[in-house]
């Protein structure tokens, strides 16, 4: 392993010990690791996402991957400072920079009111990762990616979190016990965790260390990342990658814990911070590591298949432009795909498919664009089909997150781990008021912590949301209960989060596709509602599914993935005349028939178009494109009267 | 509220105390801005002495003088001292203070004791010291969480925001006195630390034990105590960045400052910024805390005031001159412009956020100031955008909907604690928007128990609670805006606008406005609605990245700068239009420009400070208009009211709607204009055309009893109550026309066109007057008298009309006539045989 990465701390001190008279050596430091990083170097840097902590070593290099759940008030310290030898006097200059605690032996003495000190200021981002990022994505990530702990495969993030989760309960060097047993034993103990964690009074898992997780059930690492420069351009949901060096301090998770409760009134400064707030700010590192970004980026995507930008280099251009020239074929195969896990329905698939390219691209007033929100209904109900659905297009996005509405999320926890096979039925929680209760979807602000207390919402850019309507009962939804709904309800029609800060409350923008399957018309709003009209009907869905997947070669799969994470990046535009087109042919259809097109049918109409045309690559509305969007609209409304005929009482 | 604590506690307390303030005050040293080492005592006499200069001016103007003696009076030790008056005395000072602010206020304290002993000697040694609050423009150093940066350390600096935790209170040690037994002497100390100003903060450990070891006894009697509190304050929403979390800062607050504020206040906080280092167990982590001492403490008011240059004053000023002709359309255009049409929603928003003038009676009735608006309409007309938009707008609106609503409810409600039995009262979505706009989705969906507490709120504004031993009286003074749906889920044009709504006459009445929203079918309209779909599709912000998109509202708003050196406030240029983008605004017809919300915002601020009286012209227009509604009242024709009778509510309407829109004008009078225009929403608002339904004409007659001289009155009122149906027709006077096109439209081919035109054109016509018309129709009745049936050929008729008649009709005349009333739907004429209906 090379010194850079290894020792970047000892490099950077030389950096700054050869040219600290100069102004701009702190970008020196940066062009150097950006460069060291460039082509092949990133992938000697061990992963936070994949390796487990103790696997890594203080100082050194690491690499995570992850989402901004919380910003913290920006920090002042010691960008240099001087020591002393207790002894013989003598000074010596260091750098306070990317490191938390200064350097100094027991010998040495930090002389802090030396003239040469200087203060600097640097923010705290408490950083999770992605949530609801598809297992997929993961192993692609951590396969490019050549770790030294790539050999010991038993090591997955999820037993890493096991062994967190109970270190409370005395059993944190069962890690190493356990290292070599198979993965029998690790399925055991998965269960029991889970029961365990059932079976807890307060399913948050709050009797430990609150991780911030936006999901119930997440794995891996949270960690406190700590950025030097451009902090202002970050925002919370931000998706990150961040190379930085790692700082495993014990001595910072000792805190104020043994000191006496006493004591710490007299401290000016602990008065102001309560216990629960230093808890919750600084957690011990063997939980929560801290990483001091020297290499910080936002990701647009995370999909591992294409480029981070994706006019990055040269190779990866061309890459993507010659999968733009069979992206015809993908389509229909995609198609095919889906219209199979949808039991045969070809247009519910081609809505599918327009759902899952769709994004918000702009905002005009307070009126997102580009969403497309679907509505499957008539989803059978007996079987538990949104499950199947789920595990189907995990395989194909990058991160999706389900939802059974008034059931408890926590068994979400096992359909992550597993890779297609979910849980048997009997995992479900029958709906009480307590699970709907128990679940917070918005993100709250807790001033006694001060912190952000995370909620199932608050999800980073191109999450898909699968909420299943299906298992929903009868019941009583109380005032938790309805706020959860409305906040569901406001996610998909502005695409707008209100955060809880208990005096008031603030938007945040999201992007979030919303797919919700039920039996009947969602009670939730939707774009676009698409009655599934089944072709055929497998007798037991489980191996039908699975079928499908081991019959789709993973080729074929990584094309379906490059293929949505493309889409929703491309630029689109209506040109002068498909504008008077489109003008005229609407007068023209609200004469005919007033009722069925309003100015909110041809909204759903031009974003159909749109989506339409950027499924087969078109990057801008051609007359064609208007015309099939119009047919592929009518066909579907033509489907839902049908239904409403059948049913009668639907109105 | 202090707590006292046991001895023991107090006494560990400082002993650690001062060990730790020790090495803080060195580090502090660190900081450029802050006190260099040991300034000279003579400077800081110097200071000192142009302190007291400032203070003693008994030979000026005595203000301070008079603030010191109130000070005694009120047997307090905090002088508020405001710069501007320093910095009118002693420039140079006042920037000295602001930067170096620790010693500058331990200067300006003593000179205060000075002259506090000059003035009352036996006052001034009760106290220990004296201290100084500060108000006034603080220029660049007035800040928010956000913009309190490390170049504001040491200064004395001004923070604004929202509270949200406050510690208890507890006592802090200033001197302590021991007894020894042993020797019988007494020991006193006197104790800082890094949260008082004084530069050195001492240095001793609480005594336990003297030189010898011998124990001392802490006297409590005699040492003295001080209250000490912290109080975090993050970032107002407002002024936090889009997608950025909101900041916070810590303050100490002691003495005489604690249980100033409490959580969820907006506060505007004086005091210095001061870091401390944060040593942990026995490393040095390097890090430092800031703290904020506080100095003062300001109770802000729940109006949220943008923040004004003076430049912006000017802008909004010179905007309202140039466009004194216009000014109310073009605000309400530019109201929601990603809504195409509903002009007159537009011109109600923009009214109701303005609002009328509240005036409260001596004997405590009050009269609202607030306008209420009701939208009903079919689904998918934007009313929710609207609501969505008002939220936007408006400095302070709460959205609810009638459904999600629960628990709570919209006005207020005595919860009951799970854990402790403790009750609380947990204020409903109307008391939070008090000032404010409430925005009610759904309001049809509302459970009937928030229905009738709603009544209360709409026109007392307040909201009382006896329940469960609490009685509270809450104001909620709010307006609101709701949006519902019709009772058949689409409106339907058959019946009367009554029982499309489906609401108590009780509530409906207190609404101000009510509209109708519907989906109108109308090529041009559809085309403009089109163009604007479309648009909006086309429209990508410039600059920006894929699915990053800059909500609206949150814009940044520093109103100081990061460089605490530069003085100048660099508050964004105010703009006042929208950028144009032909892409998004189609092409620039009829040069009407978007104005920026950013700018409404802060017109309406300033608007709304205007209280307009009402002019003699305007006040007997209004009544004139009034008695019109009142006896249209009594008629019954196609157009339906929306609203149940006209009481003297609607009176009070007209009034508000006209203030609104003299506070749109800028003007300090309410004239005619302004009149007509609240005139001009009334009537658009409260009529809606019904459509007759199709066999109307084949009712039976006896429903339709009419004597013909009601028949006169109920046409020159319908005249005058008629209003387009289009909401895009700028004129409003140009009705005949567009109602003719509108029938031609949505009536069925029932009556064929040319009939109704012909008919405009009899009206146009001075030959076939009101008058003749009258006459007209006495005689036809008569001639049905005569006959005793119910059908009169045209011949006959014409024959028994001008018999004894000196003025006889034309047969034209009578054709005409029959055609207009069988219009009216009062004869049918069929084989020119004359049916009575």
């Amino acid at each position: 392993m090379s010194d850079w990465s290894s020792a970047p701390l000892s490099l950077v001190q030389a950096v700054y010990a050869q040219c600290r008279t100069l102004p701009d050596w702190e970008k020196k430091v940066t062009d150097y690791f950006k460069e060291k990083l460039q082509d092949d170097g990133s992938r000697e840097v061990p992963s936070l996402n994949d390796a487990p902590l103790h696997y890594l070593r203080h100082g050194e290099l690491v690499h995570f991957r992850c989402m901004i759940q919380d910003m913290f008030d920006p920090e002042y310290y010691m960008g240099v400072y001087e020591t002393v030898e207790l002894s013989t006097g003598t000074r010596a200059l260091h750098l306070g920079k990317y490191r938390d605690v200064a350097d100094c032996t027991p010998q040495q003495e930090v002389d802090l009111h030396s003239s040469q000190t200087v203060t600097l200021e640097r923010q705290t981002f408490y950083c999770v990762p992605v949530p609801g990022e598809s297992l997929w994505v993961k192993e692609m990530y951590s396969n490019s990616r050549h770790t030294r702990t790539s050999p010991s495969t038993s090591y997955t993030p999820n037993r890493q979190k096991r062994s967190l989760e109970e270190e409370d309960d005395d059993v944190t060097h069962q890690d190493t016990q356990q290292a070599g047993d198979g993965r029998e034993k690790c399925k055991r103990l998965e269960t029991e965790q889970q029961w365990r964690c059932q079976t807890a009074e307060t399913p948050s898992g709050s009797q430990s260390l609150d991780r911030y997780f936006p999901l119930p059930g997440e794995k891996g690492p949270a960690c406190l990342v700590k950025v030097y420069e451009n902090w202002d351009g970050f925002k919370v949901n931000d998706v990150l990658e961040v190379y930085g060096v790692l700082c495993v301090e014990p001595a910072l998770s000792t805190l104020n814990e043994d000191r006496d409760p006493m004591s710490s009134l007299l401290d000016p400064a602990d008065m102001a911070e309560t216990l629960e707030e230093q808890r919750a700010h600084s957690p011990p590192t063997s939980l929560v590591p801290r990483i001091h970004a020297i290499v910080i980026q936002k990701l647009p995507h995370t999909n591992p298949l294409i480029p981070s930008s994706v006019s990055e280099s040269e190779a990866s251009k061309q890459s993507v432009s010659s999968f733009m020239s069979e992206l015809s074929s993908v389509r229909s195969d995609l198609l095919g795909f889906l219209t199979h896990a949808l039991l045969g329905d070809g247009l519910a698939a081609e809505y599918l498919i327009l759902h899952l390219i769709s994004t918000v691209y702009a905002r005009r007033d307070v009126l997102p664009l580009g969403k497309f929100s679907l509505n499957l209904s008539g989803c059978p109900r007996s079987c538990d089909f949104t499950q199947r659905l789920y595990s189907i297009l995990q395989q194909i996005v990058t991160a999706v997150s389900i939802q059974v509405l008034p059931v408890e999320s926590i068994r979400h926890k096992s359909i992550v781990l597993t890779r297609f096979f979910l849980p048997p039925q009997s995992h479900y929680l029958p709906m009480t008021i307590d699970t709907m209760n128990g679940l917070r979807f918005v993100p709250c602000k807790d001033y006694s912590t001060n912190r952000l207390v995370s909620g199932l919402l608050q999800l980073p850019a191109h999450t898909l949301l699968l909420v299943d309507e299906t298992v929903l009962e009868q019941g009583q939804l109380d005032t938790a209960g309805v706020r959860n709904l409305t906040a569901l309800g406001n996610v998909i029609t502005w695409q707008k989060v209100d955060y809880d800060f208990s005096y008031h409350q603030m938007e945040f923008p999201c992007n979030v596709n919303v797919l919700v399957t039920s039996e009947g018309r969602s009670l939730l709003p939707s774009d676009c509602q698409v009655h599934l009209k089944p072709q055929t009907c497998p007798p037991s869905l489980e191996p039908y599914m699975e079928a499908l997947l081991s019959a789709t070669l993973p080729a074929m799969l990584n094309k379906f993935r490059m293929y949505l994470s493309l889409l929703q990046l491309m630029d689109y535009t209506i040109t002068e005349e498909i504008t008077k087109a489109v003008e005229d042919d609407f007068v023209d259809m609200r004469k005919d028939d007033p009722q069925s097109m309003s100015a909110d049918d041809l909204h759903r109409l031009l974003v159909v178009a749109r989506l339409l045309s950027l499924s087969v690559g078109q990057t801008s509305l051609s007359r064609d494109g208007w015309l099939r969007a119009k047919e592929l609209e009518t066909q579907r409304k033509s489907r839902l009267q049908e239904q409403k005929f059948l049913n009668g009482n639907e109105l | 509220m202090a707590q006292v604590h046991p001895p023991a506690l107090v006494g560990s307390r400082e002993g650690g105390a001062g060990s730790y303030a020790g090495g803080g005050a060195r580090a502090r040293r660190a900081w450029r801005m802050d006190y260099q080492g040991g300034l000279e005592d003579q400077e800081l006499r110097e200071a000192q002495r142009e302190y007291l200069d400032f203070l003693d001016d008994d030979q000026d103007q005595g203000v301070y003088h008079g603030k010191v003696r109130d000070m005694i009076g009120a047997n307090e030790h905090r002088l508020i001292v405001n710069l501007n008056d320093l910095r009118r005395k002693n420039e140079r000072r006042a920037n000295i203070l602001l930067s170096n602010a620790f010693l500058e206020v331990v200067a300006f304290q003593r000179a205060l004791k000075d002259l506090v002993a000059s003035i009352d000697a036996t006052y001034a040694k009760q106290f220990e010291e004296f201290s100084i609050g500060f108000e006034g423009s603080f220029g660049a150093k007035h800040v928010s969480p956000r913009t309190l940066t490390a170049g504001f350390l040491g200064n004395l600096v001004c923070v604004e925001g929202i509270v949200t935790k406050c510690s208890l209170v507890r006592p802090k040690v200033m001197r302590s006195v021991h007894y020894c037994p042993a020797t019988k002497k007494t020991l006193e100390r006197k104790y800082t630390d890094l949260t008082t100003l004084e530069a050195f903060p001492s240095s001793a450990i609480y005594p336990t034990k003297d030189e010898e070891n011998n124990p001392l006894e802490t006297e409590y009697g005699l040492s003295t105590y001080k209250d000490h509190q912290t109080v975090s304050i993050q970032e107002m929403p407002e002024r936090a960045p889009a997608g950025q979390l909101p900041r916070s800062v810590d303050i100490i607050a002691d003495d005489d400052l604690v249980d100033k504020c409490k959580p969820g206040d907006r506060v505007q906080i004086v005091g210095i910024y001061r870091c401390l280092p944060s040593k942990q167990g026995g490393f040095t982590s390097g890090t430092f805390r800031t703290i904020m001492l506080a100095s003062n403490i300001k109770l802000m008011s729940k109006e949220i005031a943008p923040t004004f240059s003076a430049d912006d004053v000017a802008k909004i000023k010179k905007f309202c001159k140039i466009h004194s002709k216009d000014i109310f359309d073009q605000l309400s255009k530019s109201l929601a412009p990603s809504i195409h049409g509903h002009d007159y929603i537009k011109k109600a928003i923009l009214c109701m956020l303005l609002g009328g003038n509240e005036k409260v009676l001596e004997n405590g009735t009050r009269i609202r100031g607030d306008i209420n608006v009701l939208l009903i309409g079919d689904p998918s007309v934007a009313k929710s955008q609207l609501l969505r938009y008002v939220l936007h707008t408006a400095p302070r609106a709460i959205p609810t909907t009638g459904r999600g609503s629960s628990g709570v409810g919209l006005t207020a409600a005595v919860t009951t604690d799970q854990e402790t039995g403790e009750r609380r009262l947990e204020a409903g979505a109307m008391v939070l928007a008090d000032r404010g706009v409430v925005c009610i989705d759904e309001f049809d969906k509302m459970s009937d128990m928030d229905r009738t507490a709603i009544h209360e709120v709409m026109e007392q504004g307040r909201v009382t609670i006896a329940k469960a031993g609490i009685q509270a009286r809450l104001n909620a003074r709010c307006s609101v805006l709701a949006a519902a749906n019709p009772v058949y889920g689409r409106y339907d044009q058959y019946r009367t606008p009554m029982e499309n709504i489906g609401l108590q006459d009780s509530l409906l009445s207190r609404f101000d406005l009510l509209f109708i929203v519907l989906d109108q079918m109308d090529a041009d309209n559809d085309r403009e609605i089109a163009d604007h779909v479309l648009r909006i599709h086309r429209y990508r912000t410039p600059g920006e990245q894929d699915g990053y998109a800059m909500p609206l509202g949150c814009s940044v708003e520093i109103f100081a700068t990061d460089d605490p050196n530069s003085t100048d406030v660099t508050d964004q240029e105010l703009q006042i239009y929208e950028k144009h983008d032909n892409l998004l605004h189609g092409p620039r017809k009829n040069k009407s420009k978007i104005v920026s919300m950013q700018f409404i915002r802060k017109y309406i601020h300033v608007a709304k400070l205007i209280k307009p009286v009402l002019t003699y012209e305007a006040a007997d227009h209004i009544s004139q208009e009034y008695a019109k509604l009142r006896s249209h009242d009594e008629m019954n024709n196609d157009r339906a009211r929306t609203m149940p009778v006209t009481t003297a509510r609607a009176l009070e309407t007209m009034i508000r709607l006209a203030t609104a829109h003299a506070k749109v004008r800028m003007s300090k009078t309410i004239e005619r204009q302004d009149a007509e225009m609240a005139l001009e929403l009334v009537q658009f608002a409260y009529f809606k055309k019904i459509l007759p339904k199709e066999k109307k004409v084949e009712k039976d007659p006896d429903l339709t009893q009419e004597t013909p001289s009601q028949e006169g009155i109920r046409k020159s009122s319908r005249r005058a109550g008629r209003m387009p149906d289009s909401q895009d027709s700028m004129d409003p006077y140009t009705f005949s026309q567009d109602d003719s096109q509108n029938e031609s439209f949505t009536q069925s081919a029932r009556t064929p066109r040319k009939i109704t035109q012909s008919q405009d054109d009899l009206k146009s016509k001075s030959s076939l007057s009101q008058k003749r018309i009258k006459e007209f129709k006495a005689a036809l009745l008569k001639a049905f008298k005569t006959t005793r049936s119910q059908s009169v050929s045209v011949n006959q008729l014409l024959e028994l009309i001008n018999k004894g008649n000196h003025d006889s009709f034309e047969l034209s005349e009578v054709k005409e006539a029959l055609d207009n009333m069988q219009n009216d739907n009062q004869v049918m004429l069929a084989d020119d045989v004359v049916f009575l209906i």
